[in-house]
């Protein structure tokens, strides 16, 4: 359950269970040990319905260039933070936030990413799974299982079930099952890029035009772009507690280059590139005509099993976090009952399959316009204000006696620039109805909130907060 | 936070603010490496805007 013999600690002992920060004896994963789970986050069906999704803007050319660029801006954003202050200090998350936003501000972020983007992508996996299996079903027993039918929401709560049974085990038995699956992924993703060739040549599929283009070639590309910027930028409220058990700061970064980019963006081009060839977004239809019954099923199965690793890997990450931020009363609740809560908001969603699966945009979109300025104020306040250096102490006391107390626990010059980071975004991108703006064109979303959230809390930090040691220690 | 936890909590603060010993923070990640990722992103981006666009 632990690094260091789990039968000798109790839960408050265990901080790989909990908050506190871990000591380097008890940091579990290596470079490969962080890369396989990384593999096996990155490889679910999202990044094949990433795929899927761009395949509405761009063809296969444009698609593959906008993938590598997008994932690779807001993966390296990414790795830089969450990933090293956590992994540096073996700090938890959004205890680690709180030099940022506050004690207070830290838990509502907590709260809102923990509750509504964790349950969000848990029932998208687990629906896709659901799907995946009722296809298997549909193959192999002969059933006629439709996407929305209630057998695919009942499958979803059993792929909930059995990430639980996992996650309730702690981080252990997430490497574990990674070191199976993540392989085992790789395998059935290349396969898939194989098959697609055995159907389709380069040239047929790269004149295969996108689904449903804006037609204005520039502009399609920019939104294929902005839609990979914010996947990428999808894996900030997850990674940095995945990152708090490397046993380097080498460890906490470079893995993020195999997994969250190198996996996600080969997964992600398989997707678009069976999207075209079979003209069908969805992926769990994608299997049995690529590989015939015998291996499509076999592939089906496992990648819909394979959402389950996906739901586990963030699962831990949203259950580390709530421990850490939900106080005392929080804390007495056992591991396994907290796990159970958390998952149970995904369960009542997937009764809602294709309200859930159909938004798959909105929901990348959504997250972008927190998490982009998130990032860009957290990445501004480790490296350029605070040179790398976290009060490991201040961050646990509380915000009355803290040097990271701020204003009553609130951080309004982080608060007002994450706020001014989302105004940008939605000004440049619709995140309803996905229209762009003018300026779109050239900027795209995420990034000019990136820029304007940094610069905001930057500025703000240099003019308001230097004033005085206690608000936020930056004097 | 209880006693427990609390008294957990600064066991492991000690340990960990102690700059010589062996449960201190880990170094920063070298700038290097940083100036790596960043270089072959430039390249990856630059070739293939050439070869897509």
């Amino acid at each position: 359950m632990s690094a260091s013999s789990p039968a000798a600690l109790t839960p408050d002992q265990d901080a790989t269970l909990n908050e506190l920060p871990l000591l380097r004896r008890e940091r579990i994963w290596g470079f490969w040990d962080y890369s396989s789970v990384n593999v096996g986050l990155a490889i679910a069906t999202w990044a094949f319905l990433q795929g899927g999704a761009v395949a509405y803007y761009v063809g296969a050319k444009q698609a593959v260039a906008s993938i590598v660029i997008g994932y690779g801006i807001s993966v390296l954003l990414v790795s830089l933070a969450p990933c090293l202050p956590c992994g540096r200090y073996g700090v938890e998350q959004f205890v680690s936030m709180r030099s940022v936003l506050g004690e207070r501000g830290a838990r509502a972020l907590m709260v809102v990413m923990s509750a509504l983007l964790a349950a969000a992508w848990s029932a998208v996996l687990a629906i896709m799974c659901g799907h995946a299996l009722a296809n298997v079903a549909n193959q192999v027993l002969d059933t006629e299982i439709s996407a929305g039918a209630g057998i695919v929401s009942v499958l979803a709560v059993l792929a909930l079930g059995a990430s639980w049974a996992i996650v309730a085990r702690g981080p252990r038995s997430i490497e574990l099952v990674n070191r199976f699956v993540a392989p085992g992924l790789v395998v059935v993703t290349l396969v898939m890029l194989a098959l697609v060739f055995t159907r389709t040549s380069w040239s047929e599929l790269a004149a295969t035009p996108a689904f449903d283009p804006w037609g204005d070639g520039h502009l399609d590309f920019m939104l294929a772009v902005e839609l990979n910027i914010a996947g990428g930028f999808a894996w900030w409220p997850n990674v940095g507690n995945l990152a708090r058990l490397t046993r380097s700061t080498r460890s906490a970064f470079w893995p993020n280059a195999i997994g969250l980019f190198l996996a996600s963006v080969v997964a992600a081009i398989v997707g678009v590139f069976a999207a075209l060839a079979l003209g069908s977004e969805d992926p769990t239809l994608w299997m049995v005509p690529l590989g015939g019954a015998l291996l499509g099923v076999l592939a089906l199965a496992f990648v819909g099993m394979a959402n389950i690793t996906s739901v586990v890997a963030q699962s831990y990450s949203a259950l580390v976090a709530i421990k850490g931020g939900g106080g005392s009363a929080v804390r007495r609740v056992p591991w396994a009952l907290l796990a159970a809560l958390i998952l149970a908001p995904a369960a009542v969603l997937v009764f809602f399959p294709e309200a859930v699966y159909d938004n798959y945009a909105r929901f990348v979109s959504w997250g972008a316009i927190v998490v982009a300025p998130l990032c860009a104020v957290q990445l501004v306040d480790f490296f350029v204000l605070r040179r790398q250096h976290l009060d490991l102490r201040a961050l646990h006391l509380p915000h009355g006696e803290s040097r990271y107390g701020f204003l009553r626990g609130w951080n309004p010059v982080a608060v007002g620039a994450v706020a001014l980071g989302a105004l940008t975004y939605a000004l440049l991108l619709n995140p309803v109805s996905y229209e762009p703006a003018g300026w779109f064109r050239y900027l795209t979303a995420s990034l000019p909130a990136f820029a304007v959230a940094g610069v905001a809390h930057g500025v703000g930090t240099w003019l308001v907060l230097r004033r005085r040691t206690d608000w936020g220690g930056y004097r | 936070m209880d006693d427990v936890m609390r008294a957990e909590l600064e066991r492991r603060l000690q340990l960990i603010e102690d700059p010589a010993g062996a449960e201190a923070a880990l170094p920063p990640l070298p700038v290097a490496d940083l100036l790596a990722a960043l270089a072959g992103l430039a390249v990856l981006t630059v070739v293939l805007l050439w070869w897509a666009l």
